[in-house]
This record gives structure tokens, sequence and C-alpha cells, in this order.
């Protein structure tokens, strides 16, 4: 296991130098003078747009921009955002939160949920259950993420108004406290639900499919031939043997989760990473799209690795070999 | 054994999507036979909603929105289908020359991919989008050299498993070159988990090409599911067509290709199946 | 007795006080206002830049010389009077003199003087222009400066407000990195009403009642809170749910305007900025919009009406002559263009064809490349409405939405466009907003400058001359004449004259004051406020 842990490692890093490469060389497609959009409406004295250029280190060649790029975002410096003038970090470490709450919540749930179907549909194949369930799925798994919540907003807060459409938080409510928590928590309920729905699907499928594959295995029909009920070899053979896959599916699909919540984030209003983007998008505030990309990147590479690591640590075969 | 049609057939996930995916394609070629007109005709006939004289409804700048939802299918299939048949080709072609060359090449090919799937697709296709600029024959590519990844690992293992059965040490023997061999003899048995990859394929890339639309990323001269749905945002509470019938067009086309490739999968994988 | 008559008597004046009817007129004091703004401000300093955000907070702790009323003239502010040389090469400035700056020290000519040579001439987007002809400034006593320029420049006196001319203190800001002074950022130290309380990053800005403001009895209010609202969508929700107070038109999604209009808890105010115009500029260069009489054909083609009304919501009219309505000494009412150029599709297809530009087999005369920025609102919509106006007169559009920085780079410094549509500010004279459109301006051209290509030296010195008399009657012959050759040669299109819109809770008055959004806010008031301090 030790060694598999350092070489999962060391092969983490040649992963992250190609994601921050990609990045560099995207920076350099970008057409158009970034100077300018500081400058704002009128003539700027050249002094100041000199300043401007080389704060920004906009005049040196190619490769020393390069190697201090890397360099900097070794030290943490992940460059200035052109329209808000704060550090690129900042600006994202800000929203990390109410990204990271939203993405949590509808993981947590999409996983629960997502398994619990399954397993309904896996105990009984082809009966009009599994049909159901997995026609389901297949529904969940088409809808566009974002139209799931812009039909949530016209339907609970538009029509009936039971839950608000925008944002995470209201005005009114106090900075603590459980009034504070509610509130938040009828603000969390759309997106979530928005953002889960394909998860959902994506869970429910893969855990039918693995729990009936492991089901046809031979020590399956072990369990049975020994005198195990249909309960004991489902919980106690099936399902944990299943679930294994599981477990990388979920560590693996926080790159897609979060392409999501940048567009539920967008749709609702929600003031995290995934609003951040669009809203640079909008403006074409390059270091901060760029920032994010790198985060989300990084955030994946290391989800991929902690989940390979739980995965190994999971699977017996992996675990005891040397 | 029975022959992978006569499975299709009698899958009902299959066959409902490929009628779905039919009609589809059907209704984009014949759009203006359905009453649709210029999509793009603005009117001072705005919000109106559905009802006779507009099936859909008008938007903010009092555009048909069943005109829009009918010539947006042609954007939408035309992405979707050129996407994934451009992911498709490069996939094969990867994939064989992994699988096949193996060593090095396959290693570093191999590397490619992990970074390639490990990218979010959405953010990549996202800012290189933003950087290049927008516009149809653009997006295609970019959804297209970024989903090559899947088919490659399928084609390749493929070839792993098929490397060493006995038809292709007989056609060794039989003399014929290891290209050859890759080309005629395992690619086509190699091929059943790449269509349906790429049926698959095809959904993904409509579902990536609307949300880029929602973004703002899309190609602002031609009408799509997509960005119909962006401008929908700004005025849910007032027109709620808007943002209701665009939708439901990019469920159905990527519902219609998931069920495809669903059934698809089942005529050219038949899977045991086991009652508990 | 008499101890208790005068208490009653006091205690009757109170209750009189607090009846429906004189409330409405005396202003009351106390209470807190929250202004709703779209992002951080970049910076606080607001001698040193134009951004909206910056100014909104800003403006409430700073002061420029003047302030424009209602009909944009000058009224004063740090300075009481001021008098103008005939010759219009000297301002002489008589500054308030119980002034002092939050941290106590007095305020004197020496922070006009400089605030102006060392701050405005060399930092401030806009007005640095207006220092171009600086000579020196004069500081005769510790109240009076000596403004002396080498060439006359008619709106000078009009940019001194705190938009464009705040004053900022010298012992604070001397010897030091302008740009990058901490007092920037944190800890402002101005003249204001407001003075700087606290800033939390990302959410809000809370400034307090200056105590020692120059103005006796003001500001009104207690607080002023600037909170950070990015959702635009969600401003207005706050408005209308009594959790924030005021929405200046930058901020404002104008298609909601329509609905604020009938909420009775929220007051709806027009032209509450220096306005401005949404343009449609021309690349002469380029074949065959070369031809004036193809733009003109163009113009008519436009269906401005349905532009108001679908992109701009209402808020503004058809653009009439270059110069907008509201600059009514400068606009000449003879120049039309809903007469010139009038929405006339037959027309202007048949002019078409006269000059030989026959349509197509498949209907198109020629096509043209729209650029515009895809983030400036309202332009979507417009870009698409006149794409679908000159398809009805055989001229294919291809739109290229794209962000700003780029927009400016293909418009404006590689002039790679046929046609764009631009928002450009009068900023309250033909001089400093609208001239720089029709100027000879020689490629790679600066932002917000002319892009066209179009160069008319007749215009150029009928500019000239009117920026170098401060004499309105002057001014109006040559801008006259000038509106006369553009409407003839149309390089621009002025399509919209623009109005502004703000919003605020019916709670507050005394707002508007002036003309622009960022001044005066020391006579807002409460009503629910008491009667006196």
């Amino acid at each position: 296991m030790p060694r598999y842990v350092l070489g999962r490692f060391f092969q983490a890093f040649p992963l992250l130098l190609g994601v921050v490469t990609i990045v560099f060389v995207l920076i350099h497609l970008a057409p158009g003078d970034p100077v300018l959009a500081l400058v704002g409406d009128f003539p700027a004295p050249e002094e100041y747009v000199r300043k401007v250029r080389e704060e920004f280190g906009l005049d040196r060649p190619l490769i020393e921009q390069y190697v201090r790029y890397v360099g900097n975002l070794a030290r943490g410096e992940f460059g200035y955002s052109f329209v808000q003038r704060r550090p690129v970090l900042q600006v994202i470490g800000e929203r990390a939160a109410a990204t990271g709450l939203l993405t949590g919540t509808a993981l947590v749930v999409a996983t629960l949920l997502g398994v619990g179907l399954g397993l309904i549909a896996a105990r009984r194949p082809s009966t009009v259950l599994d049909a159901t369930v997995s026609g389901a799925a297949v529904v969940g798994f088409s809808v566009p993420v974002f139209w799931v919540g812009q039909l949530l907003i016209l339907l609970f807060a538009v029509t009936l108004g039971w839950l608000p459409a925008q944002g995470m938080v209201s005005l009114r409510v106090g900075p603590t406290g459980w009034d504070r928590v509610l509130d938040v928590a009828s603000h969390l309920v759309l997106p979530a639900t928005a953002l889960a729905l394909r998860l959902v699907a994506m869970t429910t499928r893969l855990t039918r499919a693995s729990l009936l594959e492991v089901l046809g295995q031979e020590f399956i029909r072990t369990a049975e031939a020994k005198g195990a009920g249909p309960r004991r070899v489902l919980g106690r053979h099936a399902l944990p043997n299943a679930l294994l896959p599981l477990v990388t599916f979920v560590g693996y699909n926080l790159g897609f989760l979060l392409a999501g919540s940048a567009l539920i984030e967008t749709v609702f209003g929600w003031p995290g990473v995934g609003r951040l983007l669009y809203d640079s998008v909008f403006t074409r505030d390059y270091p901060v799209l760029l920032g994010i990309f790198l985060m989300v990147s990084l955030s994946v590479v290391l989800a991929n690795l902690l989940t390979d690591l739980l995965y190994a640590y999971l699977d017996p075969r992996i675990r005891h070999a040397r | 054994m029975r022959s992978p049609f006569r499975r299709f057939a009698q899958s009902r996930p299959g066959l409902v999507g490929l009628t779905i995916v039919l009609l589809l394609i059907a209704g984009a070629v014949a759009a203006p036979l359905l009453g649709a007109s210029d999509p793009l005709q603005t009117s001072p006939a705005a919000f109106r909603p559905p009802g006779t004289q507009w099936l859909l409804g008008t938007d903010n700048l009092g555009r048909d929105l069943w005109s829009g939802v009918v010539y947006g299918a042609r954007v939408s299939l035309v992405v979707g289908v050129l996407a994934a048949l451009l992911s498709a080709i490069v996939g094969i072609a990867i994939g064989t020359v992994a699988g096949f060359a193996g060593g090095r090449a396959d290693t570093w090919l191999m590397r490619g991919a992990e970074l390639f799937q490990t990218i979010p697709q959405f953010f990549l296709a996202l800012i290189v989008v933003a950087l290049i600029g927008r516009g149809l024959e653009k997006i295609i590519a970019v959804l297209g050299l970024l989903g090559w990844p899947l088919t490659a690992r399928l084609i390749r293992a493929e070839f792993l498993s098929l490397k060493e059965r006995e038809f292709v040490e007989a056609a060794h023997a039989l003399g014929m070159s290891a290209s050859r061999i890759a080309v005629r003899v395992i690619l086509p048995n190699a091929l059943p988990p790449a269509v349906v990859a790429t049926s698959l394929g095809v959904a993904e890339a409509i579902l990536l090409e609307a949300g880029l639309s929602f973004f703002g990323l899309g190609d602002p001269n031609l009408v799509s599911w997509g960005l119909m749905l962006q401008n929908a945002q700004g005025y849910l509470r007032r027109a709620w067509w808007m943002a209701v019938f665009p939708g439901v067009a990019i469920f159905l086309a990527v519902f219609g290709f998931n069920l495809l490739g669903d059934g698809l999968n089942d005529a050219m994988n038949p899977r045991v199946r086991r009652r508990l | 007795m008499g101890r208790v008559a005068a208490v009653l008597a006091f205690l009757l004046t109170f209750a009189m006080d607090a009846s429906p009817g004189r409330a409405q007129e005396m202003p009351r004091y106390g209470g807190t206002l929250v202004v709703a703004i779209g992002a951080n401000p970049e910076t606080l300093n607001p001698a040193i830049t134009t951004g909206v955000e910056a100014l909104a907070v800003a403006c409430k702790m700073f002061n420029g010389l003047i302030y424009l009323d209602r009909n944009w003239n000058p009224e004063p502010e740090l300075a009481k009077s001021w008098v103008i040389s005939q010759d219009g090469l000297a301002y002489t400035f008589k500054l308030v003199e119980n002034a002092r700056w939050h941290d106590g020290k007095p305020f004197t000519s020496a922070d006009v003087k400089f605030t102006f040579e060392e701050v405005l001439a060399k930092f401030h987007p806009r007005t640095r222009l207006a220092f171009a002809n600086l000579d020196r400034v004069e500081t005769p006593d510790a109240h009076t400066v000596v403004v002396r320029f080498k060439k006359p420049y008619a709106p000078f006196l009009q940019q001194m407000t705190c938009q464009e001319g705040a004053i900022l203190p010298k012992h604070l800001y001397e010897g030091t990195d302008i740009l990058k002074n901490p007092r920037n950022l944190d800890g402002s130290i101005g003249t204001g009403p407001f003075r700087w309380q606290s800033w939390t990053r990302g959410d809000n800005i809370v400034m307090v009642r200056n105590d020692a403001y120059f103005r006796p009895g003001l500001p009104y209010l207690d607080r002023v809170v600037a909170k950070i609202m990015p959702d635009p969508t969600s401003r207005i929700l706050a408005l209308e749910a009594g959790e924030v107070d005021y929405i200046q038109s930058f901020f404002l999604l104008k298609q909601e305007v329509g609905r604020l209009r009938t909420n009775p808890n929220v007051q709806v105010k027009q032209d509450t900025d220096l306005p401005g115009n949404f343009l449609v500029f021309f690349n002469v260069e380029r074949k065959p919009i070369a031809d004036k009489r193809v733009r003109q054909a163009l113009a008519m083609g436009v269906n401005r009406r349905q532009i108001l009304e679908q992109a701009v919501f209402g808020l503004g009219a058809p653009g009439k002559s270059a110069i907008h309505v509201g600059l009514k000494w400068a606009h000449n009412p003879d120049v039309d263009y809903n007469r010139l150029f009038p929405h006339d599709p037959a027309k202007a297809n048949a002019m078409l064809d006269a000059i030989g530009l026959r349509r197509g087999a498949d209907g198109t005369r020629f096509k043209v490349r729209l650029v515009y920025n895809v983030a400036q609102a309202g332009f979507t919509p417009m870009a698409e409405i006149i794409r679908n106006n000159w398809k009805d007169i055989g001229v294919e559009v291809t739109l290229e939405p794209v962000e700003f920085q780029l927009t400016m780079d293909k418009v404006y410094t590689k002039r790679d466009f046929d046609v764009s549509i631009q928002p450009y500010t009068t900023a309250g004279d033909p001089a400093i907003g609208i001239t720089r459109a029709y100027t000879t301006t020689p490629a790679p051209a600066r932002p917000f400058t002319n892009p066209t290509g179009y160069s008319n030296p007749k215009l150029d010195e009928l500019f000239a001359r009117a920026v170098a008399t401060p004499f309105r009657e002057e001014r109006r012959k040559a801008y006259f004449e000038a509106q006369r050759i553009i409407a003839e040669d149309l390089p621009v299109l002025n399509l919209i004259d623009r109005t502004e819109v703000d919003v605020a809770s019916a709670k507050f008055r005394g707002l508007w004051i002036s003309t622009q959004p960022y001044d005066e806010w020391d006579r807002v008031w409460w009503v629910g406020g008491k009667p006196s301090r």
C-alpha cells in the first residue's frame, strides 16, 4: 500500500504541471490589449498606462513570463483581477465557501438518493419498478441542469411563492443564529435540488449496474447456497463490493458537479465561484477566469488522488499488496 | 447468438430513442414546412403568451418562439453530431495507436487522456471559447477535440484484449501486416463500444453547447436553444414560456440520444440479468 | 406656572411638528440610508477614477469646488463664489472658510492647488484633458485660488464637481505615491458630509455623519451604508423589501422600471445624471459605407422607435442631432434626424437601388460586421433589432459581440469594424463628451474618441472655436453649424438620447438636488427622523 500511495502522489504532479501549462498557453492566446480595460472611459496619461503595464508584467519575453507564472502559482500568487483590482485568490477565496455549501449539499443528497434508488431498482430487475426508476434516471440524466433551475424557480418561487428565487440570504436576517441557518437553508433548497438531479440519475444508474454485475458473480451464489437470505446477500456481500466503484465515481465527479454549480449559481444568483465565473466571462476578466480554472482543475486532481487512495484502502486486494 | 440488429429492435429504450432522434432530424430539416419563419425576425409583438397566433409565444423582441425552437434544432443537432463524430475519429485514431503500438507511445497518450479527462470539459471549453472567440465552427472544434479520451480508452482496451486472440494470430500467420491487422481485423471488433460512446457523446455535446450558449458563448448569429434560455433568464417573471419550451427541446434531443445509446449498448453488449 | 406653560408650549410645538402636513416640508434628522452598488469600488479616491461604484461611495466623503443644479448650472460647494476673466484664461475662486478635513485640519487653497496640479492633471482620466493647457495655479491667500490657462477651455468650471474635480487633502497625499496611497482604500479623509467608518470587503461600506461639516446643520442623515450586491435582480428585490433605499441608474435593470413605477413605496426619478447617447459609428474608410448616401439610407433603415421601446425600455428618445436635446443651449432644433432620416425602409431601398447597390440572388446588397460590447446592458437587443431592420433593406449584418477590451481594440485601435454601437456620455458639455466622436483622430485612436476615420477640417475648426471661448452665444453658433454638417455627412448616427433613471425608497426626501447622482447627499433626509437634533 505505501508504494501505491507514493506512486499516486508522484503521478499527480505531472498532471498539475500539465494543467498549468495549458493555462499559460491559453493566457497568451487572449486577443486585445488588456491595458485598455483598466484605463476606462477617457484617455489616460501615458505614465498611468505604463504603470499598469508594468504592474501586470505585460512587456516581458514569453519564456520569462512562463517561469514567473509557474513560480508565482507555487507561491500562491494567482494574479490580479483587472476588474476588481484585487488579487485573484482573494476574489475567488471569499466565494469558495458558498460554492462548497451548495456543492457539498448536492453531493450528499445525490449520493444518498442515488444509492437508494439504484438499490431499489437492482433488487427487482426487469420489473415495472426497475423500468420506472431506470427510465426516470435517464430522464434526469438528460435534462440540462440550468433549465431545471429555471423551472424550479418558475414553479416554487414565482408561481407558488414558497421559496426564494435568488441569492443565499435575505438582508433582513442577522448574520448569526438559528434564523440565519434557516434562512440559508431555505435559499439552498432549490439550487441544491437542481444541481443534484443529474448526479442522482447517474448514481442511480451506476449503483444499479454495479449491483447487478456483482450479484451475478460466483461468491454471491456461494453465499446463497450456504443459506443466506436475500437481505443478507444484498447487505453484506453484494453492496460493499458494488459500492466500491461508486466511491471512485463520486470522487471523480467533482469536476462535473463544479460545472453544474457554475450554471446553477448563475440561474439562482448564488454568490459562489460559479457566479463569479459567469460575471468574469461577461467582462472577460481573464485573470479570474484562469484562476478559477486552475483552482477547479487543482481540486479535481486532488479529489481524484484522495479517491484513489480511499479506494486503495477499501479494496483489500490493493490494501494488502506490497 | 441473436444478431445485434435483432437485439436492438427488442430494446424498448433504443427504439424510443431512435424514433425521437429521427423525428428531430426530420423536424430540423423540414423547418419551413412546419410553419416556422425567420427566428431572428423581431416585431413589435413582444412578450405574447403561447396561443393561436404564436404557438409558443414571443420573446422580448417579439421573435416567434416556435420558429426559434425549430431552427434551433438545426444548430444543436449539427453541433452535437459533428462534435461527437470528431471526438470519435480522434479517439479511434489515438486508441488504435495506443492499444496496438503499446510501449512509450501508449503511456504518453494515456497520460494525455488522463489530463483531458481530469480537467472538466465545461470549464476547458468555456475558457477556450472565451479566448478564441465565438462561432459555430469553433465550438464544434473545441467540443470535438475535448471528447476523445473516453473513446480512445474504449478502443485501446478492446485492442489490448483482442490483440492476443486466436483470429489475430491466425491473420498474422497468414502474413498480414500489423497495420492491416489493426485496421481490418481488430478495429471492426473494437468498434461497438465506440459506437455507443459516440451516441452518448452526441447527447453530451448538445448539453455542453447549451451550457456554453447559456453562458453567453454561443454563436450570436444563429438561433440556439441555450441562447434562448440565457435570454429567458432576465424575464422569468414576465414570460415563463421563454424558458420552458427551449428547455423541453434540449431535453428531448438529449433524451433521444441517450436512449439510443442505451439501446445500442443493449444490442452490442448483452448482459446477464439476475433476479434476486 | 410660567415654567409649565413654557414646557407645554414646547411640547405643543413638537406635536404640531409631528403632524403629517408639516412633516413633509421640514427636513428631519437622523436615520440610515442604504445604497446598493454592484461591486467593490476599486478605490475610494474620487480624484483618480471615473468608476461608478467608486464615485457613488467616495463623493459622500469628498467635495468638489461646485456642484451642478438641475439645470446644469454651477452652484457653490467648496468654492463660495468665483469670477471668470473676460478672456476666459483665469478663474478666481473664493473658498469657504470653515471647512475642515475629517481629521480636523483646516481646508485651504493649498489643498486645491495640490489636487489640481499633482492629482487631477496627472491621473484623472477625464479631467486631465481639462488641465492640458494649465499654466499655473496661484494661491494669494488661504481661501483664494486663481487658475490660469494658456488657452481658454470653456467647460472647465462645469468639471469642478466631485465627479471630475474632487479635492484631496494635501497633508496626507503630498510626497506619497498618489495611486498607491493606503488612504485610497481605507480611512478616507475628505471634507464631505459623511466620514469613512468601515469597509467590509465584498459586503458593505459604512459612512457616518460628519459633525464638523462646513454647512451648518447638515447632513440630516446619521449614516450611509453602501451595500455591495453583484446581482442586479437582488438589488431590486431588496429595494422592494425595504432593505435597500436607493439604486442609481447604473445599477438598475431598466426593464423593471415599469413595474417599480406602480409601487407606492418607491419613487422613480428620471434625468438623474448628465445624459448620454447610444451612437452608431460607421467606418467611413470601408466600402460601400464610405458613401454618405449609403449611410443615410442605413439610418433610414433603422427603426429607432422599436429600439427605444424594446431595448431601452422607453428611457429616452430617438436622437435628434449630434448633440443631446438635454444640452438645451447647444442643441440645434432645426436639425432633426426624425425628420431627416425617418424609419422608411421603402425609401432606403429606393436610395440604395438608385446608387447602384442592387440586391443579389439571395436578396443581399452587401454585408456589414457590427461590433459591440456584449456586456453593455441593452446592446444585444439593440444589435439584434438593427440586424433585423437592415435585413429588410437588403443589408446582411454579422454580429460580433465581444467583451470590452476587445471592443476597444477592434474598434479604436485596429479600426477592424464596419459598424459599431457605443455608449457615450455627454458629460454635460459638448466639448467634454460629444466632440470627441467627430474630431479628426488618426489611428490608432484612444478608446471613446472617433474611430470612424471621418475627418472634416471645417468641423474641427468649429469645435476648436467652441471650446476656446467661455461665452455661450459664440459656442452655440459654432455647435449649430457643426450639427448641420454632421447631419449631412452622418459619420455617426445618434441612435438614442438616453435618460438616466434612479429609484429610491419613498421614505427619503431631498434626493436629486444636483443633476449628478453623486452630489448633495448632505441634504437628503428621512421622513422617520426627529424634528431636531
